[in-house]
């Protein structure tokens, strides 16, 4: 899938980073399901246990709507960002939340709307479009700068300086909340450190798309 | 001579009394498939008000509020839209957050049928038989999807009297519905006389008396009730039985007229021959030697026989009372050869209310053909009495689908099964439920396999052909003998692309006639043109993939590409058409008959090029 997350101020949130990693360590984590399963699109969040103060960030980024789907399937934010949510069809979307972290409708809209939304509780903001059942997405909130997604080989990589992290695992077809896998992880400093987590998934019923557009193939529909 | 007359009293009402009491098992067994297709289709309709009531957006609006009381208001409002009578909102976490039966709740209380909820969470939605508040529901449980779960909605309908009374309408038996469970039995429902209902409950209380799937006698009330059990839901817990019931004596009424009057007529024709009133000794004897005679025809199974008794005195009456007894036996015979064939209620139905007589008609319906793959070598490889049991599972199975959509089985031959739709019962639709059925028993085949699997046994796999056209179809035969069945070259085409398959390696093939019907309905791949042997004109052929909608599990690009491959053939231009058909194959990880074929077909063109009257159609060969 084509990721089009557009870093609007990205110059500003590296320049944060370098500032506080002037010697990154690699904290490596592979994610498999209990039925011993690599799981791809898990989230691994790393919070330092001492408590330091994180930076607020004013990050913007906007999720596209291409096609009747979410270009973006799981989006990882830090707590205070606004993200947008541009409709690239010709046909209007009715996006909305009725998650605890963040309730919230665009109705019936075309084009991008003028006001971005902001997201500013941790958690998982389920995203759905009232006309087209089947479109869904994630925005999952978190107050660290230290996350990454794991990919097709359950590996995802954090680059944080050393020090004691409580480290969180989320996927959107997580079973139970993601607290209760938390694992406290020493990243040492010069030798990085690797790490397995083993999460439960349950099974998730959501609605096909429409047959009718999937017969079309991809053409003239849109 | 008295003798005789005994012997005439006793066949007769030995005949009569088993005609009778099996024509009332035939209506109770009648009366349970339409109350079990009365119960589906009630589930079906519920379930779908259910699936509808979840996915409104105000609604989804309203859970949001987490305000119970707003949230009940909602649900009151929804459910009167389907009629449903009692609503329940059930968090992720299994917790009540909303009940219509107990507006005091506030969302703290734990929901009491958990497992209902984990239930739907595997299978997407659930539905069960509970009981609340002292009445008992059928509970409908879907999910709110915001996109994913937000809430469980529990769409209860109350299942009462009203649903007896209208079932005892439809299917003309009396219905006794009970819940069971460890704390003891509670009537739902019960269209029997009030003061017998109690005991029925006693005698369904009593283990001793059997009352299962098989239809027994009780007494009731002093009458003789021959009874039907059927257990229509089941969990752990609880289950619900129907108990369909239908007076003997009632059933009986014209048999014990018929016995009351053959007593008076033996009686006075013994006081007679007493007499020995040799006026009278040549009408009498004569025509009670005839009905000895009979007597015996029927019991040697003959029931065309008839008496010829042209008197208009009390033996006159005896005798066509016998003609009217055989008659009924036979018509009932007839009907055990009908329904042999066709089980389904509506086309036995059909059948019965048409007189059977020989001779065909021309109807459009579709034919199907299905035989075992590599039959032969299981037979081998199988003893006699395993091979004999895998069939009758395989056969078995799938002849209870053909039943199930109105299908007609015309025969079996050893593995193979020809059936056909469209008659007698006329559709428009035919091809459709053929189609349909087919892919219905591949897929229940394949979960067979499974099962055979894990017992370390042999697994079957089934080819399929489907064509669609005018055949003849009728009771063929002699007058004694004779079938429901079809002919036509419709019938051989049907024949011919089911052993067609093989050189496809695909299991589900029709023809264009067939396609013309169904090409909306399912997903479809052109095959070929073929021509059958001795015929002109080719016939594109297609392979059957599943329905539209289907997740089939193959890369979307894959038919399309196909497709291409095939125009690019039939064109002649072979270099991009092993191309694309090289990719396509690559889309199923390199195993797919059809492209592998054709791939062979282009490199045998390429070594010996087609002349230029080439027109890409090949032979099919025989079967
Ligand atoms: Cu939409």
């Amino acid at each position: 899938m084509r990721r089009t997350v557009h870093f609007f101020t990205l110059t500003l949130i590296v320049g944060a980073m370098t500032a506080v990693n002037v010697s990154a360590e690699s904290l490596s984590v592979t994610v498999s399901s209990n039925e011993g399963k690599k799981v791809s699109e898990a989230v691994v969040t790393a919070t330092p246990v001492n408590g330091v103060e994180l930076a607020k960030t004013n990050q913007q980024l906007a999720i596209d709507q291409i096609d009747k789907v979410f270009v973006d399937h799981v989006t990882v934010v830090q707590a205070g960002t606004s993200v947008s949510f541009p409709n690239r069809d010709n046909i209007r979307h009715h996006v909305y939340s009725f998650s605890k972290p963040k309730t919230f409708e665009i109705p019936l809209y075309l084009g991008t709307p003028r006001e971005p939304t902001s997201f500013d509780t941790t958690g998982a903001v389920s995203l759905g479009c009232n006309i087209h059942d089947w479109m869904s997405a994630y925005v999952y909130v978190v107050d660290t700068p230290y996350y990454s997604m794991t990919g097709k080989s359950g590996i995802a990589t954090l680059e944080l300086p050393a020090g004691e992290y409580d480290v969180v695992t989320w996927h959107p077809r997580l079973r139970g909340p993601a607290k209760k896998t938390t694992k406290r992880i020493n990243v040492a400093s010069g030798k990085g450190e690797t790490a397995d987590i083993t999460i439960k998934l349950k099974k998730v019923w959501k609605p096909r798309r429409s047959p009718v557009a999937s017969r079309s193939g991809g053409g003239g529909y849109r | 001579m008295g003798l005789a007359l005994v012997s005439v009293f006793l066949a007769v009402n030995a005949a009569n009394l088993t005609s009778a009491k099996d024509q009332i098992r035939e209506k109770l067994k009648v009366s349970h498939r339409v109350f079990m297709r009365l119960i589906d289709a009630r589930s079906q309709q519920l379930a779908e008000g259910a699936y509808v009531l979840s996915s409104d957006f105000a609604f989804k609006r309203a859970i949001t509020t987490y305000d119970s009381q707003t949230i009940i208001s909602a649900m009151d409002n929804l459910g009167g839209r389907i009629g449903a009578d009692a609503m329940a909102l059930v968090s992720v976490d299994y917790e009540l957050l909303a009940d219509t039966l107990k507006p005091e709740v506030t969302g703290e209380d734990e929901f009491i049928f958990a497992d209902l909820i984990e239930h739907a969470e595997e299978e997407g939605s659930a539905s069960s038989i509970v009981q609340m508040e002292g009445r008992v529901y059928q509970m409908m449980v879907v999910p709110i999807l915001a996109p994913e779960p937000i809430a469980w909605l529990c769409v209860s309908f109350v299942l009462d009297q009203r649903l007896g009374d209208e079932m005892k309408t439809l299917t003309t038996s009396d219905i006794s519905l009970f819940r069971i469970d460890e704390s003891g039995i509670v009537q739902i429902a019960s269209t029997l006389p009030v003061e017998l209902q109690a005991e029925l409950v006693g005698v369904i209380r009593d283990k001793t008396v059997p009352i299962g799937d098989r239809s027994i006698t009780i007494p009731l009330g002093g009458m003789e009730y021959v009874t039907y059990k059927t257990t229509f839901f089941e969990d752990g817990v609880s289950k619900v039985i129907a108990v369909l019931q239908r007076s003997l004596q009632e059933g009986l009424l014209p048999y014990y007229r018929l016995r009351a009057l053959l007593l008076a007529i033996s009686a006075i024709a013994m006081i007679i021959t007493a007499i020995g009133a040799v006026a009278t000794s040549r009408s009498v004897t004569k025509p009670v030697v005839t009905l000895v005679e009979g007597a015996r025809e029927i019991e040697k199974g003959n029931y065309t026989h008839r008496v010829l008794v042209e008197q208009k005195d009390e033996l006159g009456v005896l005798a066509s009372s016998f003609n009217h007894m055989t008659e009924s036996l036979s018509e009932k015979e007839k009907i055990r050869n009908l329904l042999g064939k066709v089980m389904s209620p509506a086309v036995a139905h059909e059948l019965l209310n048409k007189e059977v007589t020989l001779g065909g008609e021309e109807k459009n319906m579709s034919i199907f053909f299905s035989d075992v793959k590599g039959f032969t070598s299981i037979s081998e490889q199988l003893s006699p009495q395993d091979l004999v049991t895998l069939l009758n599972e395989y056969l078995t199975e799938m002849s209870d689908l053909i039943y199930d959509t109105d299908g007609v089985i015309d025969k079996f031959i050893g593995d193979a099964i020809v059936a056909f739709w469209g008659a007698p019962l006329p559709r428009d639709d035919h091809a459709e439920i053929a189609v349909r059925s087919a892919l219905r028993m591949q897929r229940k085949l394949a979960e067979m396999r499974a099962v055979w699997k894990e017992q370390g046994r042999h697994e079957i796999y089934m080819r399929v052909g489907i064509n669609t056209g005018v055949v003849v179809v009728g009771n063929m035969g002699s007058k004694e003998r004779m079938d429901y069945t079809m002919m036509g070259d419709g019938v051989n085409l049907a024949a011919r692309l089911e052993g067609a398959n093989k050189n496809y390696s695909t299991e589900l093939m029709i023809s264009e006639f067939t396609h013309e019907k169904v090409k909306d309905q399912f997903i479809l791949r052109e095959l070929d043109c073929v021509r059958v042997q001795g015929k002109k004109e080719a016939i594109r052929v297609f392979e059957v993939m599943g329905e539209t909608g289907d997740d089939l599990g193959i890369d979307e690009r894959f038919l399309p590409c196909f497709h291409a491959a095939l125009g690019a053939f039939r064109s002649g231009d072979f270099d991009e058409s092993k191309t694309l058909f090289q990719k396509a194959l690559s889309f199923r990880d390199g195993v797919d008959g059809p492209s592998t074929l054709y791939l062979n077909r282009i490199a045998e063109l390429k070594e010996n090029p087609p002349s230029a009257d080439w027109d890409c159609v090949y032979d099919l060969a025989k079967g």
